[in-house]
């Protein structure tokens, strides 16, 4: 039965080229360990020792043995091929039918979705090229499958890339740091003419890596040794680790480019921030990722720094990850005055006072004064949630402390969105508000919409229970200037759940001078008894 | 932009198999082709649509999608950032639609083309992707009655660009 199992289970992995390595003796242990043609050449004259012959005769059985079994496996798959065959034969030909009655642009437009929807375009379209030459000519004149480089890439592989992605098409190249498998250089070596083609780079390295082998290192190698013009640069994408332990001096470690990239509008980089250089004079973006763990100034420095020096950037993104949890140290005011978009990230964050009070000082600490869309998100680890609902609604009102930053700083703030989302499952919650309704949520996201007078766009995706208030006494004679409201993507909001948002939004005074709200997958909302509440001229809902 | 007029006037449709349809304007105008063809004939009511390359009971299940579909927004135009994205999810009503059998979904992606109903077109398209995505060549051909018609040179080829499909 053993050898059944293998099979079924290799019949799922089966490799190309596989089926042909079976057909080789030297593959079989019992085909490479006897000298055939010593012994069966000359008739039984040669002598044999009986160890040998005892050996061979021993290796012969067991030949016997697996060609029984096999027998019988290949007489049952027969069988069993057969039958698939007679059921699905009348289903194949309509399909076969209805794919050779499709013309060639909508079979391509089918090709893009398996070939684009992921990251291994290579794989996918390699593969559809392999399945007829229809598909072959098909697959071989679309530029867009081919237009990614990557640093695995053999040359003739890179060739057969070049030469189908057409001459003019962008390319997006990536390059992994990790010498051992694949040399980076070696790669660079042969496409390093086709950089002004080049509008995406990404180099990203193992944080395992030695000192001396690093993105960072990469790039300064590529701009010393060619001489790159990326006419075409749109965004550049660096994974690297300059904090190595600690070892050595950050500045060293970053990179400073000199090349010449007028059309740099995207820079992310994973765990540093880079030095200003001219090479990014026309950035737009600016997006990084890093591990807190102490010397936050110092990483906000660099950070305001590199704002400073490229005004350009209007478009912040600030992802932190809580290493330690050791404090936090006094935080200087950072003053980004060209920043009108902010998105503040923590993907993994474990929710608690402590680490809620250094979200809200790190954001009390940035000043954005021309700040207009504000999009916060938060992923709190499932496990440290509090199961206590009271508990759990202080941890919330904390959070939402944060995401209605102080409106005397932000004077210009206009469109908020939030993504409170978890990591992990979702606790049950010990419910002690017995005034609560059954099918309200039991996480209440307070949003205090006087404290964002100007606001006039607000986005959810949460699982928290979006309730709006308004204190008549803290801006008096104002009105809320929500106009617009999407709630996309929150799987726990119900019918029930959105009529008490809208109750709220009626009591804050917001409902009437509110246009429109978009529901968009948002799977537990019943469509029909949605619209029976809310006018089909103020709601559209999407993707139920 | 559709006026109030528009909202409440109606649309003949007349198939190969000369069944007449009369449907929303809203809803006939997912279709590009037949709002194109609405432009050219003005406001006359009364001119039915001829839609020779739709059956009666395909232009049925389409206009059950329209339908359903009449408030969705004009889809937006594909920015060439997105040019190498593509997303293979489909909505929840959508998945159930599009649960028909192999030869109606083919006339639907057919009819999604003819009539210009980009959003549909993709519902049917992805539908195919899914069955194709991740499976070996060996499997696609089987799947679709896809004869082996490479020559031995192609073959060689071929089983040289094998190592460039594997995740490395």
């Amino acid at each position: 039965m053993d050898v059944l199992r293998v099979l079924e289970e290799s019949a799922l992995r089966t490799k190309p080229g596989e089926i042909e390595k079976i057909s080789c003796w030297e593959t079989w242990d019992v085909g490479r360990n006897a000298d055939f043609q010593r012994f069966s050449s000359d008739g039984g004259h040669q002598t044999m020792d009986n160890e040998t012959f005892a050996r061979i005769a021993l290796e012969a059985c067991r030949v016997d043995s697996m060609v029984t079994t096999l027998t019988a496996l290949l007489d049952t798959a027969l069988d069993i091929q057969r039958s698939y065959n007679q059921c699905m034969k009348p289903f194949r030909m309509k399909y076969s039918m209805g794919l050779a009655s499709l013309p060639d642009e909508v079979l391509l437009h089918i090709f893009r979705f398996v070939a684009l929807s992921d990251e291994t375009t290579r794989k996918h379209a390699v593969r559809l090229s392999h399945v007829s030459r229809k598909f072959r000519e098909l697959v071989l004149g679309e530029h867009l499958f081919w237009v990614e480089l990557h640093s695995s890439a053999k040359k003739d592989e890179l060739d057969a890339f070049l030469s189908r992605s057409g001459h003019d098409t962008d390319l997006h190249v990536v390059i992994r740091v990790d010498p051992r498998p694949f040399d980076p250089m070696a790669f660079l070596d042969n496409c390093w003419h086709t950089a002004p083609r080049w509008k995406s780079l990404k180099i990203c390295e193992h944080k395992d890596l030695d000192l001396r082998f690093t993105a960072n290192v990469v790039l300064k190698e590529m701009d010393q040794r060619y001489n790159l013009q990326f006419q075409r640069l749109h965004k550049l994408h660096v994974d690297g680790w300059v904090e190595h332990g600690g070892i050595g001096n950050d500045n060293e470690l970053r990179f400073k480019p000199t090349w010449s990239s007028p059309k740099l509008r995207i820079l992310r980089c994973l765990n540093f921030i880079p030095l200003p250089s001219t090479s990014y004079s026309s950035l737009s973006s600016f997006a990084t990722s890093l591990l807190f763990s102490g010397r936050l100034n110092d990483k906000l420095r660099d950070l305001s720094i590199l704002l400073s020096s490229t005004p350009t950037i209007t478009k912040l993104e600030l992802a932190i990850t809580f290493v330690h949890d050791d404090g936090l140290e006094v935080l200087e005011p950072f003053k980004f005055e060209n920043v009108k978009i902010f998105r503040f990230l923590f993907p993994s964050h474990t929710i608690g006072t402590f680490n809620n009070d250094l979200v809200l000082k790190i954001m009390k600490t940035l000043h954005l004064p021309n700040l207009e869309h504000f999009y916060f998100s938060i992923r709190p680890v499932a496990a440290f949630l509090p199961r206590d609902e009271d508990a759990s609604s202080a941890i919330i009102a904390e959070l939402a402390r944060v995401f209605v930053p102080d409106p005397f700083l932000h004077p210009k703030l206009t469109s908020l969105s939030l993504t409170l989302t978890c990591v992990g499952k979702l606790p049950t919650q010990k419910v002690q508000n017995s005034q609560r309704a059954s099918n309200i949520l039991p996480w209440t996201f307070k949003v205090p919409l006087d404290q964002i007078p100007y606001a006039a766009s607000l986005s959810f995706t949460t699982f928290a229970q979006i309730i709006f208030t308004w204190d008549g006494a803290s801006s008096p004679g104002s009105t809320s200037s929500l106009r617009r409201l999407r709630f996309s993507a929150c799987k726990k909001l119900t019918s029930a759940g959105l009529r008490e948002t809208i109750r709220s939004l009626k009591d804050a005074g917001a409902w009437n001078t509110l246009e429109r709200i978009v529901v968009e997958n948002c799977n537990a909302l019943k469509y029909d008894e949605t619209l029976k509440e809310i006018s089909e001229d103020k709601i559209t809902i999407l993707g139920v | 932009m559709s006026t109030t007029e528009d909202k409440t006037r109606k649309v003949k449709l007349v198939t190969s198999d000369n069944e007449e349809f009369e449907v929303d304007w809203e809803v006939a105008t997912r279709s590009v082709l037949i709002k194109h063809m609405l432009e050219d004939i003005g406001e006359s009511e009364e001119q039915a649509i001829p839609l020779p390359n739709v059956t009666a009971n395909v232009l049925k299940k389409v206009l059950e999608w329209c339908e359903h579909h009449r408030k969705d927004p004009e889809p937006a135009p594909e920015s060439s950032d997105d040019n190498r994205k593509r997303t293979l999810e489909i909505g929840d009503w959508d998945a159930k639609f599009i649960q028909v059998d192999q030869e109606m979904l083919f006339e639907i992606i057919l009819a999604a083309n003819y009539l210009d109903i980009k959003a549909l077109l993709d519902v049917g398209c992805k539908t195919v992707a899914n069955m194709i995505k991740g499976k070996q060549p060996e499997e696609i051909r089987k799947m679709f009655n896809i004869v082996n018609d490479f020559t031995p040179e192609e073959e060689a080829q071929i089983k040289k660009e094998n190592e460039w499909a594997e995740d490395r």
